[in-house]
């Protein structure tokens, strides 16, 4: 599914990513951890296609199609998706209005017909109740004076309607309660398919209390260092991030 | 002197009725004026060359049923007054209690009187079209609304030009008692050559509250001069939204004086601009007395060659402690070749107040449109959303549902029809 070998990035001059390779097979459950700085963000973003970022080397596919040859909606299209760490603020644009021009736009790149107004206003309901977002936030401008919580569960509900075949979670835990915690959690959960693939970038183990990883990769200063099953979470938890360079220079 | 000027004059001369004294006053402030060059500095972006054409009076004519239903717009439920080319229909349908509606020539003599006392009060005489307009001045409408009266109906005055070359001068009076709440819906429209100079003057009483939404939809060929121009009692609150289209002349003053304390101003000004459009708003708001407050966004989109002028005064007088007034500007160039001329101008003469002014001209933001695009919507059609979002902003904050989706529904057409 996705396939990162060997990828160096940088921001402006300042490398981030160092040499970092990742294999996620079709249904897996990967979680990213690492202290802060180490590049778990810039994972995210790079391959999303954010601007500002450039790979120096190294590639990265999606079912076997190079991903960093694509444009920023392309990589929408081909089915990945990435739930931001800080979803932006867009008042004026209804998120409604949002969802359907990109719902739309998936269909055009599929080469199908898009759902009628009447089955899209269904769906995103749908979406609302099972992401616990009252249906009065699709009028309203895009996560705009939305809580925390409340864009997270935004950005769920994109996930939902969208149907990616890879979803990134950015450190979507940070700032949750434990309730809506438990709400993206779920959401993430019923999406699980043999189909679908998720890489979950955290920095605490708090999440994989909801959401169990079949792998657990440890990244340090752009390289992923240590990969092991859900057991390396809890000894992370326990042991903290300074263990792994005590362990490195010992 | 401008052949324009010259005529206005001649003209106000010929006219005989109890107006005289404003056009004979208006006559002698314009013997001593002089026609805007590019040195004159309210004009010096704006010029006047468009309007030196001969141009003749507009006469009265009615609009055929079917034409009539195209000005109607059912959804906000209004009470419509329509003039076409400056000349008032009658008007059909029952009054609210408490709305009167009066042409300066219908008045009794007492009424003359107190009309005679109003006019003129809040519109500054240093206004060369407003002296035009003075001195021109036949009849007019007087909207009054009684001491306490509150009318949710929406009273639509609809503007629309259908006589080419004529010239069309219109006047507005509006008074709300105190107490008084209306809503006043005005809606410009034509794609005739046409010239119209036009004010409206308007009072609150205390504690009164108007809400105001204009549309200045008039197309390219229309030239439009108007001065807007509203007195505010104590604790009157005015909340105006204005959207205008460019034509190849148009130019709005909208004052707002705070004449007396506690009083507020919510004025949300938005332009859409294309082709070789020019639109100039001058704004100037004089708080002349304590604990005002007010809070102006102005919004511009810009494309093609088209051009906006915006100076936006607020002038805060010795007496007016505790005012708090904030001024915001913003547009979008959307194209190379577009223009804006922003001009934002605090004056600031007492020592306790809080104010805040700012003017960028600027681009879409990148994180916004990074969003959009992560979720698949393409690059051009992000920017567009943005764009138009950009201007939906604060046409969402409406309270008024009806106006609220017909003008959000009007600034969605023109803004596609300017990405074709």
């Amino acid at each position: 599914m996705l396939k990162i070998d060997q990828l160096f990035a940088q921001i402006e001059d300042k490398g981030i990513l160092k040499g970092l390779s990742l294999d996620v097979k079709p249904g897996e459950v990967h979680a990213i951890m690492g202290p802060n700085g180490a590049g778990k963000s810039t994972l995210g973003n790079v391959l999303s296609g954010r601007d500002g970022y450039e790979v120096t080397s190294g590639s990265a596919s999606l079912d076997g199609k190079d991903l960093l040859a694509m444009e920023i909606e392309e990589r929408s299209h081909a089915g990945l998706f990435l739930a931001f760490q800080y979803p932006v603020e867009i008042p004026g644009v209804s998120n409604l209005e949002f969802l359907k021009t990109a719902i739309e736009a998936h269909c055009q790149a599929k080469g199908v017909e898009p759902p009628s107004s009447a089955e899209f206003l269904k769906q995103a309901r749908q979406a609302c109740k099972q992401v616990n977002l009252p249906q009065e936030f699709l009028k309203r401008g895009v996560n705009e004076g939305f809580s925390g919580g409340e864009k997270k569960r935004n950005e769920m509900l994109q996930m939902m309607l969208l149907q990616p075949k890879l979803c990134i979670l950015d450190e979507t835990d940070s700032g949750l309660d434990i309730d809506a915690l438990q709400t993206v959690a779920k959401g993430v959960n019923d999406m699980r398919s043999p189909e679908r693939s998720f890489v979950i970038i955290t920095h605490y183990q708090r999440l994989l209390d909801y959401i169990k990883p079949d792998f657990v990769h440890v990244l340090s200063d752009g390289q992923i260092v240590r990969s092991g099953d859900a057991s390396l979470a809890l000894e992370l938890e326990k042991l903290g991030y300074g263990w792994l360079n005590a362990e490195e220079s010992a | 002197m401008s052949e324009l000027l010259t005529k206005a004059i001649a003209k106000s001369e010929q006219v005989n009725n109890y107006l005289h004294p404003v056009r004979d006053q208006a006559r002698s402030r314009l013997a001593a004026s002089s026609w805007p060059n590019r040195k004159t500095e309210a004009w010096r972006y704006t010029p006047l060359r468009a309007l030196e054409q001969s141009w003749q009076p507009s006469v009265p004519s009615t609009l055929s049923d079917e034409a009539l239903a195209r000005l109607d717009l059912p959804q906000l439920g209004s009470l419509d007054l329509i003039w076409l080319d400056g000349h008032l229909q009658a008007v059909e349908g029952q009054l609210p209690e408490g709305l009167s509606l009066s042409r300066f020539s219908d008045l009794s003599s007492d009424h003359r009187q107190s009309l005679m006392q109003q006019l003129g009060q809040t519109k500054p005489e240093h206004h060369l079209f407003g002296n035009i307009n003075d001195a021109m001045l036949e009849d007019g409408l007087w909207i009054d609304v009684a001491p306490n009266a509150q009318i949710t109906q929406p009273i639509r005055l609809v503007f629309a030009a259908t006589q080419a070359m004529t010239e069309v001068q219109s006047r507005v009076l509006v008074t709300l008692g105190d107490n008084a709440v209306a809503h006043i819906v005005e809606h410009h429209l034509g794609e005739v050559r046409q010239w119209q100079n036009q004010v409206f003057e308007l009072s609150l009483g205390n504690h009164a509250r108007l809400d105001h939404q204009a549309l200045y939809a008039q197309q390219q060929e229309c030239l439009f001069i108007g001065g807007w121009h509203c007195a505010l009692g104590q604790s009157a609150e005015l909340n105006s939204l204005v959207l205008a289209q460019g034509s190849q002349l148009k130019r709005i003053n909208f004052d707002v004086l705070h004449r007396h304390q506690h009083a507020s101003a919510n004025l949300d000004q938005m332009y859409l601009l294309a082709g070789k459009d020019l639109f100039d708003l001058h704004s100037c708001i004089e708080h002349e007395q304590a604990n005002g407050q007010t809070n102006q966004r102005v919004r511009g989109l810009v494309a093609d060659q088209a051009r906006a002028v915006f100076n936006g005064r607020i002038h805060i007088h010795q007496d007016a402690q505790k005012t708090a007034a904030a001024l915001n500007t913003r547009t979008l160039l959307l194209s190379s070749q577009a223009e804006v001329d922003a001009k934002p101008e605090l004056e600031i003469y007492a020592d306790d107040v809080r104010c805040a002014h700012g003017a960028t001209v600027s681009q879409l933001d990148d994180q916004s449109l990074n969003y959009l695009r992560s979720r698949g919507v393409a690059k051009h059609q992000a920017q567009a959303m943005l764009s138009l979002g950009f201007m939906q902003e604060l046409v969402a904050d409406l309270k008024h549902e009806s106006a609220r989706n017909w003008l959000q529904s009007y600034l969605k057409q023109a803004f596609w029809a300017l990405q074709e």
